[in-house]
């Protein structure tokens, strides 16, 4: 518990000092970390520790290129959107083409479709009459029959399996 | 469609910021203006890169990555940031991505390893080192900045970008939380982690007065 109060304590004095120097600090906290300072050697201590070990950050690398990584840069970029144009333009052509063959095939299934629904719809009253054909050739017999109990009953004595007029009943 | 609040403010990085005012010119066609912030940018976009992937050739090729992408963008381009901001917005995406693609093929690496066993950095023994077992002898400047690098070698990677954009960048908490997506809350919890972090890495050789 009092470990965890200590650290809480380091972190946020820390924080509270990394922000003062980093200038980040409001005008009232800026006065009581510097009233701080000016009392605690402590305090004091843990800046000038965290000031030098910043500043060591000086010996990092710091880059300084030439001229020609500037005109190889400059160039790469002008090369790869001259290629993103060129793949733009296949893709343009591509999605074109895609779209007229799809308009093309849309037309031809439209077409066929529209043909076999009138080849359909003409055929229409030809298929009643092929379906009716028994009937019709039977039409002068059927006179005869007084009542629709009679034909079935000559139906169930199987008098019309071979004329093919079950289905027709 | 910009709200007047947005119009105001594009116009207010536009009027500040001189970079801002030559991307504006890159978005309408000037090559010109380009390549001027290509010069201005290209050493402090590849110092960033560098501390951060720790290589000097990959950080070249982050750095074209990032112009290129830039000069992608340029279409679309909208002054909602200063420029600098935006610039390391993607450098930050480009090396975050760099940083995963590494850490994976490392993992590859490491189980090819038939000992299974990963190098520990040298920094994790320094960093531990009791205060009696201090270096000794002055350290030569080539030997500080091996020492400085491995210490930041030791941050974790949103550190190490914090620590590179206050160092070398000099952005304010706002901008840096602008760059990696983070509150400012967040970015001073980090800088303060990280600068502790450092402290205790470093303050041996400060002790030592080792620094050349």
């Amino acid at each position: 518990m009092s470990n965890d109060h200590h650290a809480l304590e380091h972190d946020t004095m820390v924080e509270e000092l990394v922000a003062y120097l980093d200038g980040e600090l409001d005008t009232e906290s800026n006065r009581r970390v510097e009233r701080r300072l000016a009392r605690d050697a402590d305090y004091r201590q843990q800046l000038r520790e965290l000031q030098q070990s910043w500043d060591l950050l000086d010996h990092l690398p710091q880059a300084d290129v030439d001229q020609s990584f500037t005109e190889s840069t400059i160039a790469m970029v002008a090369l790869q959107t001259s290629d993103d144009h060129q793949h733009a333009r296949s893709r343009h052509s591509r999605q074109r083409r895609l779209m007229i063959g799809s308009a093309l095939a849309c037309s031809v299934l439209v077409f066929v479709a529209a043909f076999s629904a009138t080849r359909w719809w003409a055929g229409r009253q030809d298929r009643k009459l092929l379906r009716d054909l028994p009937v019709i050739e039977n039409l002068d017999h059927y006179r005869y029959a007084e009542s629709i109990e009679f034909l079935r009953l000559l139906e169930r004595e199987g008098l019309f399996v071979e004329e093919g007029l079950d289905h027709e009943l | 469609m910009l709200t007047e609040a947005a119009e105001s403010r594009n116009a207010t990085y536009e009027t500040v910021d001189p970079d801002v005012r030559l991307m504006l010119q890159v978005r309408d066609g000037n090559a010109a203006a380009f390549e001027e912030l290509v010069l201005r940018y290209q050493n402090r976009l590849i110092t960033v890169l560098q501390n951060l992937v720790h290589n000097r050739h990959r950080a070249e090729e982050l750095a074209q990555e990032v112009f290129l992408r830039v000069f992608r963008a340029r279409a679309s381009y909208r002054p909602e940031a200063r420029f600098a901001t935006w610039l390391f917005t993607i450098a930050h995406n480009v090396a975050s991505n760099a940083l995963r693609a590494a850490a994976r093929q490392h993992e590859v690496n490491v189980s090819a390893d038939p000992n299974g066993e990963a190098a520990a950095k040298p920094m994790d023994s320094m960093a531990v080192a009791p205060s009696g077992l201090m270096p000794v002898r002055q350290l030569e400047k080539g030997e500080l900045a091996d020492v400085v690098r491995q210490a930041i070698d030791s941050l974790g990677e949103r550190q190490r970008m914090a620590v590179m954009l206050s160092r070398f960048e000099h952005m304010s908490y706002q901008d840096i939380a602008e760059t990696m997506g983070l509150s400012v809350q967040a970015v001073k919890s980090l800088l303060s982690r990280a600068r502790d972090n450092l402290r205790q890495i470093l303050e041996p050789y400060v002790q030592e007065g080792t620094r050349p």
